[in-house]
């Protein structure tokens, strides 16, 4: 897997009202990475992924999967959405299917996969109940498995832990991460949660307030899953702080 | 325009796609309060027609009854209910096919909805009964009028509510369909229809009770 994000710019607005959301983004995925965008509201890295997913189109610059040019929304790109978006009128187990009948598998072939994914999100005996009667880290579970289920290159998360509460979040990230390790796939996760930037990812870029650029890329060489209470993850968190505390006097 | 609109989440409201049956279904007790209310409604009724005694006025429950049962008895009473039923379903499935197809073209486009939309809206503030002499002109005496009445008073909500009902089903609900490679016809089969399916049911209510309420 090979994903180049090449000069992307985005603005909005007409008759001189022109507001600059993306300015020339670069970024390159290779490989089983976990790669996180991160910055404060409104910086731009929503609509960076909305234009990775193929949701809109840039202005300029293009998204390149694997050689091929990215401009409509796809099966190689699986999305988790920061609500879900499962669709209430399906099961848990019709969610998870969907994608797979629309890429037309045999039907034996969607059962076993199915099942597989069911037990891989620990959601075997869930599959007949409706989005409405499961709770939040089943409905978190089911959007990560549907998406997982067309097969992706890449997966794409948009804030996948914001809608919860504190503890909640931790326990989401925690079974994330124990899902990823077991069906590793490269990711780009959109979040403002430097806790979980540091927790989920390979690599963190963070975002200019208000620029629309990348501004800071930081490496984070940690054994998973991570140990929370360490000092090297304290040492990265910190680190990360001060990066984003700069960033924002810079600009402000 | 609508790619501003894109990144600023609004936060959807869940649409209320099953019915509930557990609601639906018969309990004893549900039997009781439709009981007390009815019987209730009787003897207000009954005590009114004893004080004005007389059936011009008012005429007592046993005796609209005893009506009822002679009516049901009668051949030519039970023609015209037939008559009567024959006209509300027809006119229905002529406002059901016009209401949920403009209706459906309307909340899937813009440009359908700009185009039909000054036609709907002044069309629908005509009184019913103003209708009336100028269909009679159109169609002559016969069943013509009634049914486009019917119809007409049918059409409406069921066309504004199936609108309203494609419109509102989340813009994430198509971004994820067709992430997970969903085509047109998938895409409407298995997430318009289903997330309008509230309101259009909501709609084919109002339009039968407004159906049936016209054919007088």
């Amino acid at each position: 897997m090979n994903l180049q994000v090449q000069g992307i710019t985005k603005h909005y607005g007409e008759n001189g009202s022109c507001k600059t959301v993306l300015q020339d983004i670069n970024v390159e995925v290779l490989g089983g990475e976990f790669v996180s965008l991160l910055g404060p509201s409104g910086c731009g890295k929503t609509t960076l992924l909305t234009i990775i997913a193929g949701f809109q189109q840039p202005c300029s610059g293009t998204v390149l999967l694997n050689g091929c040019k990215v401009d409509k929304p796809g099966p190689d790109r699986g999305v988790v959405f920061q609500d879900y978006a499962l669709f209430p009128w399906m099961t848990v187990g019709e969610n998870i299917l969907f994608p797979m009948q629309q890429q037309k598998i045999p039907q034996k072939l969607q059962d076993e996969k199915l099942h597989h994914y069911l037990e891989m999100a620990r959601l075997k005996g869930s599959e007949h109940l409706y989005p409405s009667q499961i709770s939040g880290g089943m409905k978190q579970r089911t959007a990560v498995v549907r998406a997982l289920a067309s097969e992706p290159e890449l997966l794409l998360m948009d804030e996948p832990f914001g809608a919860v509460d504190y503890q909640m979040r931790h326990n989401l990230q925690e079974e994330f991460e124990a899902l990823w390790q077991s069906n590793p796939k490269p990711v780009i996760m959109v979040t403002h949660d430097v806790d979980e930037a540091v927790y989920l990812s390979d690599r963190i870029l963070v975002m200019s307030t208000n620029r629309g650029e990348i501004v800071h890329e930081l490496l984070v060489d940690i054994d998973r899953p991570r140990n929370r209470r360490s000092n090297d993850y304290h040492a990265c968190l910190n680190k990360l702080t001060d990066i984003l505390k700069e960033n924002h006097k810079s600009q402000s | 325009m609508e790619e501003i609109a894109r990144p600023v989440r609004v936060p959807f409201r869940q649409p209320p796609v099953r019915i509930d049956f557990a609601r639906m279904r018969f309990s004893p007790k549900k039997l009781a309060y439709r009981l007390v209310t009815f019987g209730v409604l009787l003897l207000i009724w009954h005590l009114a027609a004893l004080h004005y005694h007389n059936p011009l006025l008012l005429p007592s429950p046993l005796d609209t009854f005893l009506a009822l049962i002679g009516a049901l008895g009668n051949v030519e009473i039970m023609q015209d209910l037939l008559l009567t039923m024959q006209r509300v379903l027809i006119g229905l499935s002529i406002a059901l096919v016009i209401g949920l197809s403009v209706g459906f073209a309307m909340g899937y486009s813009k440009i359908v909805n700009e185009l039909v939309d000054p036609i709907i809206g002044p069309l629908r503030q005509v009184p019913i009964m103003a209708w009336v002499p100028l269909t009679i002109v159109w169609f002559g005496l016969g069943e013509g009028p009634t049914l486009f009445l019917i119809a007409m008073v049918a059409t409406f909500p069921i066309m504004l509510n199936a609108m309203a009902g494609v419109r509102a089903v989340p813009q994430n609900y198509y971004d994820a369909a067709r992430s997970m490679g969903a085509g047109r016809w998938s895409i409407f089969s298995r997430i318009t229809l289903p997330g309008a399916l509230p309101d259009m049911i909501t709609g084919v209510r109002i339009g039968l009770s407004a159906g049936w309420m016209s054919v007088i």
